[in-house]
């Protein structure tokens, strides 16, 4: 960065997120749409022997498919993408933060009432000292979700 | 000459320019729309602060390596790459606001969060940052500070590209949104930034957030009591901080300063010192000193050009 710092303009930032973003748009869909369930693997070396673990993973919540990146540790913690801050103790309580944090995503109701109101439940089995309330976040107002 | 990156709690001006700066980037369009990011919905044109919420999430779902990457190791996080990506994109930040700002001088402020931490929970709730004058409080939406969304007002600061439960990018129209200490009630104190800054080695096998040493520790994997450090600080403020879209609030920027500023402190302590090297296996792709980071609006760099910054700008204070 030192001796060929490139300075931005509107134009630079243009031309390189052209050049990027069919690249950026192709690895996020390679990643995302997991659907019908999702394989993790593990690996470990433990006195002279190869572990490999696979575990599978076929979530879904009132029948919709759960389709985001999931990730396990060799310590067994559920991490996950669309969280990537937060570590879970199990996939049960990774999920219930989906619905604390994504209410609107998990309604049952096309149609019930958006309003950005807050959801008190905690945030089961995450590793948390004094886990509290998680709140909704959204209040959506484009796209085929919608629901206000 | 290299700029001086200030606290944000004892250089109020510097806060104050930084939020007047984030609001010249969110109304500022250069061309990319929606529809060229794979962005669902009506073709918008996205605006340049924006830009740097899609590039977070597209680093977040680009596996290095694509596959046989059990632990998910991604182009900025979970992997020896994650302070030198957000250098890369702090600096990029930073110069567009100077470019915005039309002030060369400009630094990008830090969040002390460690010394908000020493306080109880009630004070870190009520820190001078959280106030009105600094950059607005909690809420869903925020209804202090600079960043209150005014659906009769375009130039409002709102959130307009955010993550759904699946991690995919969508559209929306909203205010931000912040749950101060709700899942969480306590940010990263002065002890866990000591423990950070006298970790060793720089990072290890198996690079990942089972690693052992200084990157993992501050990215925040290693307690196995909960998030620590920088994951911590996404996880205490809440809200827009919690998904992959998490540069939505501005916020983010002041913690992520922090986290390299502690780095630089780190490096000042043990060397300049990153690891993997460039003969380490191709697994690890992405992650290695000569390797190019993600990019998204600007030329790529590397690693081992963002080691050393002090031609561009250095810390008031490295007293983390």
């Amino acid at each position: 960065m030192a001796a060929k710092e490139f300075l931005p303009s509107p134009a630079s930032i243009a031309k390189y997120v052209k050049q990027n973003a069919k690249k950026n748009a192709s690895s996020m869909k390679a990643m995302m749409h997991v659907k019908g369930g999702q394989e993790t693997t593990r690996e470990d070396n433990y006195k002279g022997h190869h572990i490999v673990v696979r575990t599978r993973y076929d979530i879904t919540v009132d029948g919709q498919a759960v389709t985001g990146h999931i990730m396990l540790t060799n310590q067994g913690q559920v991490q996950y993408h669309g969280l990537p801050n937060y570590s879970f103790d199990s996939a049960i309580g990774l999920v219930r933060a989906l619905i604390d944090q994504f209410p609107e995503d998990f309604e049952k109701k096309p149609g019930k009432s958006r309003s950005g109101s807050r959801n008190s439940s905690p945030m089961g089995g995450m590793k948390m000292p004094s886990s509290k309330a998680s709140q909704a976040r959204k209040s959506k107002a484009l796209g085929s979700k919608s629901k206000k | 000459m290299a700029i001086t990156r200030p606290n944000a709690l004892t250089h109020r001006s510097a806060l104050a320019q930084y939020c007047d700066g984030v609001k010249k980037l969110k109304n500022e369009f250069t061309g990319p729309r929606t529809s060229d990011l794979g962005v669902p919905g009506p073709s918008k044109q996205v605006s340049t602060y924006d830009l740097f919420v899609v590039w977070h999430v597209n680093a977040m779902m680009t596996l290095t390596p694509a596959k046989n990457n059990p632990e998910q190791r991604n182009a900025a996080h979970r992997g020896p790459v994650f302070p030198a990506w957000h250098r890369f994109m702090l600096r990029q930040l930073e110069l567009n606001l100077q470019r915005v700002l039309g002030d060369t001088n400009f630094a990008l402020p830090y969040w002390d969060w460690s010394a908000d931490g020493e306080g109880s929970p009630e004070e870190q709730v009520n820190s001078d940052l959280w106030k009105p004058k600094g950059i607005g409080g909690s809420g869903d939406p925020v209804r202090t500070g600079p960043f209150v969304f005014d659906p009769s007002d375009p130039s409002s600061f709102s959130v307009r590209i955010d993550t759904d439960s699946n991690g995919n990018l969508e559209q929306v129209q909203r205010g931000l949104a912040r749950t101060l200490g709700q899942d969480i009630d306590t940010l990263p104190n002065k002890t866990d930034t000591a423990n950070a800054l006298n970790s060793v080695p720089y990072d290890g096998p198996p690079w990942t957030v089972s690693s052992s040493g200084f990157r993992n520790q501050v990215e925040g994997w290693v307690d196995p009591n909960g998030p620590a450090l920088h994951n911590r600080v996404h996880v205490w403020v809440g809200g827009d901080m919690s998904p992959a879209s998490s540069p939505n609030d501005p916020v983010f920027f002041l913690n992520h300063c922090n986290v390299d500023r502690i780095w630089e402190a780190w490096m000042q302590k043990h060397g300049r010192i990153y690891l993997p090297d460039a003969k380490a296996p191709a697994k690890l792709k992405g992650h290695r000193i000569n390797d190019k980071l993600a990019s998204f609006i600007s030329p790529p760099t590397t690693p081992a050009d963002v080691l050393d910054v002090s031609a561009q700008y250095v810390y008031d204070s490295l007293s983390v």
